[in-house]
């Protein structure tokens, strides 16, 4: 049985940045990941296929589908995320001081977002970069009045522009963990010790007993003084509920939001080979829409069909005419909430239900990015709905179309950033120390306590640099 | 080893295939959807065979064809994905979805029946 100072278990946007903070006070540490490390050279259908857990078909059920895709290979999500940063938004932080007596302020994550910013060279996408699709969709917003599109910031060195962010950079140009951090870890002594599932916690006086197995069904063992979660927001809660670690076990896996998001396409009458160039790189805030933010994205051909909500000549059509496509996308500070739970003989399930408040907003942002593109010059749109009408090539049409009949399960929408279900002052402490544990940390998507707004790694990647100094 | 299939599965996916691509295609397309089926998560590889079954032999009843899914014109067999699609009753588009994904994952603009004509 091997025995180290700390062990965490991920490797992802928490894990590995734990890791690179607390290497500077102790001097064993492992990380196990359920994961490989990445092959570069490969398709999106391979990424889809052995990177995203369960294929990508984990969802969110409930009075919606909701794809909820997580990565489950070492730098965890962030492998396969659009690499685009946010700080966490001041407002928000007031929030978590004001509703849930949560102690952190602005100034004291500051430092480590600054430190972020050197780590993950985090920068503002050229103007040369920026996909077609999404200069077409800040055309559209110039059109229609809005001057305030921005070129997001993102985790990039000698980005190429090739379009693929989240099917796995094949030029490690995105600054996911494995490419960032990891290196850096194991060069400082780390070990990461891959292919290799945590099981079983238990807790003792003076250790933590880890129990797992590898991918070829090998146990292993390991113990430890101090364990460090960070598995993600739909495994951490079940791995706790689990084993009933600390004293608020059963509240784990609840207070579940994902930032439920949409997204548009519009076909042009000539080409932009949308797939050149970043996809996430423009982002936008409309002034009535507070709880949305409009990003950019695009979905490379070979994974065009499952993501058009149609079929017969309509689909093939714009299959067919994919050069000529662009797209953008919107997600919502959702105040819906969902929760995780693991079946028996199934596995995870994930509950999520849609309220009507976050339902319409997503609704009429989906809407007006129709709208933006037809006043871009767009040939038509289709929108993310079914059993309704969902392609449109007049602007007043889609304007005044009455869309009230439209239910949240008719959406097709997705929720990339699923975070709280372990939240801060519910499961874990402001130090993010489990309730009635003395040696186990959570460090994951899972302790954020509400939803953001904005793309979340930068603030799981800030509180786990916060917990590696207070440790 | 690769996993078995049924035929009603193989049957279903080469009728949803025969929708959107070209004959002398068929075969490629099918070949690589089944493959992708076999790879599925062992509970997503089993849902999607009790749902191809649903699909070959009593979905095609409830929409008065005696017939299976898989003998029914493009036309009809369209008829019944598009319904189930644009339903707002979810488990009815979670079946649909388990049936498209494997053709859709293994689509190409050139294989299109339209790219044909
Ligand atoms: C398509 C997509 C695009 C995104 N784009 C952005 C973006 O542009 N910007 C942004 O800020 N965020 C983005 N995100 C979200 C962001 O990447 C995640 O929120 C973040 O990576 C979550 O970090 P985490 O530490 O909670 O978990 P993860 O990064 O998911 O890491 C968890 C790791 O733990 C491992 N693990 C789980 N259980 C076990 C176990 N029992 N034993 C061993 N290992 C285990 C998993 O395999 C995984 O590797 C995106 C997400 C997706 C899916
Ligand atoms: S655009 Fe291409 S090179 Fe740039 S980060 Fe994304 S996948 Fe990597």
């Amino acid at each position: 049985m091997k025995k180290f100072d700390i062990c965490i278990i991920g490797s992802g946007a928490g894990g590995a940045l734990a890791a690179y903070g607390l290497q500077k006070k102790f001097d064993s540490i492992a990380i196990f990941e359920k994961g490989d490390w990445v092959k570069r050279s490969q398709t999106p259908l391979y990424a889809l296929s052995h990177i995203y857990r369960d294929q990508g078909f984990v969802s969110g059920m409930g009075n919606a589908l909701i794809g909820i895709p997580t990565g489950e290979a070492i730098g965890g999500t962030t492998v396969i995320n659009s690499g685009t940063c946010f700080e966490t938004p001041k407002a928000v932080i007031q929030e978590w001081k004001e509703s849930l007596d949560i102690n952190i302020s602005y100034e004291e994550l500051s430092p480590y977002f600054s430190k972020l910013r050197e780590l993950l060279s985090i920068q503002k996408v050229s103007e040369d970069r920026i996909s077609s699709g999404n200069k077409l969709f800040r055309e559209g917003l110039q059109k229609l009045g809005f001057q305030n599109s921005f070129p997001l910031d993102r985790a990039e060195k000698e980005c190429v522009g090739s379009g693929r962010c989240p099917f796995v950079c094949p030029e490690a140009a995105k600054q996911s963990t494995d490419v960032s951090i990891l290196p850096k870890f194991l060069a400082q002594g780390g070990e990461v010790i891959s292919n290799t599932s945590i099981t079983h916690i238990l807790e003792e006086k003076d250790k933590v007993l880890l129990y797992g197995k590898t991918k070829e069904g090998k146990k292993i063992k390991s113990e430890c003084r101090t364990l460090v979660i960070a598995g993600g927001t739909l495994s951490s809660p079940i791995l706790i509920r689990k084993n009933r670690l600390g004293s608020h076990w059963r509240k784990t896996g609840n207070e579940l939001s994902i930032h439920p998001a949409l997204k548009v396409l519009a076909q042009l009458s000539y080409p932009l080979e949308s797939w050149n160039g970043v996809p996430q790189a423009l982002g936008f805030k409309h002034p009535n829409f507070p709880a949305l933010s409009f990003e950019g994205v695009f979905t490379p051909p070979q994974l065009a069909s499952i993501v058009l909500p149609l079929d017969g000549k309509n689909l093939d059509d714009w299959l067919q005419n994919y050069n000529r496509v662009a797209s953008f996308g919107v997600l919502a500070k959702d105040t819906s909430r969902g929760k995780v739970r693991s079946y028996p003989g199934f596995g995870l399930w994930v509950w999520y239900f849609l309220n009507q408040k976050d339902f319409l907003a997503l609704r009429e942002g989906a809407r007006f990015m129709g709208l933006t593109y037809l006043a871009a010059g767009a040939q038509k749109v289709v929108l993310p709905f079914n059993g309704i009408q969902n392609e449109f090539s007049n602007f007043d049409e889609l304007k005044n179309f009455n869309f009230s009949p439209l239910k949240p399960s008719q959406l097709y929408a997705m929720g990339f950033h699923p975070l709280g279900t372990c939240g801060m002052g519910r499961v874990v402490d402001d130090h993010l120390k489990l309730y009635g544990s003395q040696r186990i940390f959570v460090a994951d998507g899972s302790v954020v306590p509400s939803s953001l707004g904005v793309n979340p790694q930068i603030t799981i990647m800030a509180l786990a640099l916060r917990l590696a100094e207070q440790l | 080893m690769s996993r078995p299939l049924f035929f009603w599965t193989k049957a279903v996916i080469n009728k949803y295939t025969e929708i959107h691509v070209a004959p002398h295609h068929i075969q490629k397309v099918t070949h690589d959807a089944f493959q992708i089926v076999q790879g599925y998560p062992f509970k997503y590889y089993f849902l999607a065979q009790v749902n191809f079954f649903l699909f070959e032999f009593i979905i095609p009843l409830l929409f008065g064809h005696l017939s299976r899914f898989s003998r029914l014109s493009d036309t009809q067999a369209l008829h019944i994905i598009l319904t189930f699609q644009n339903t707002a009753f979810l488990p009815l588009r979670l079946l649909v979805s388990l049936v498209k994904i494997p053709v859709l994952l293994s689509l190409r603009p050139e294989v299109l029946k339209e790219a044909q004509t």
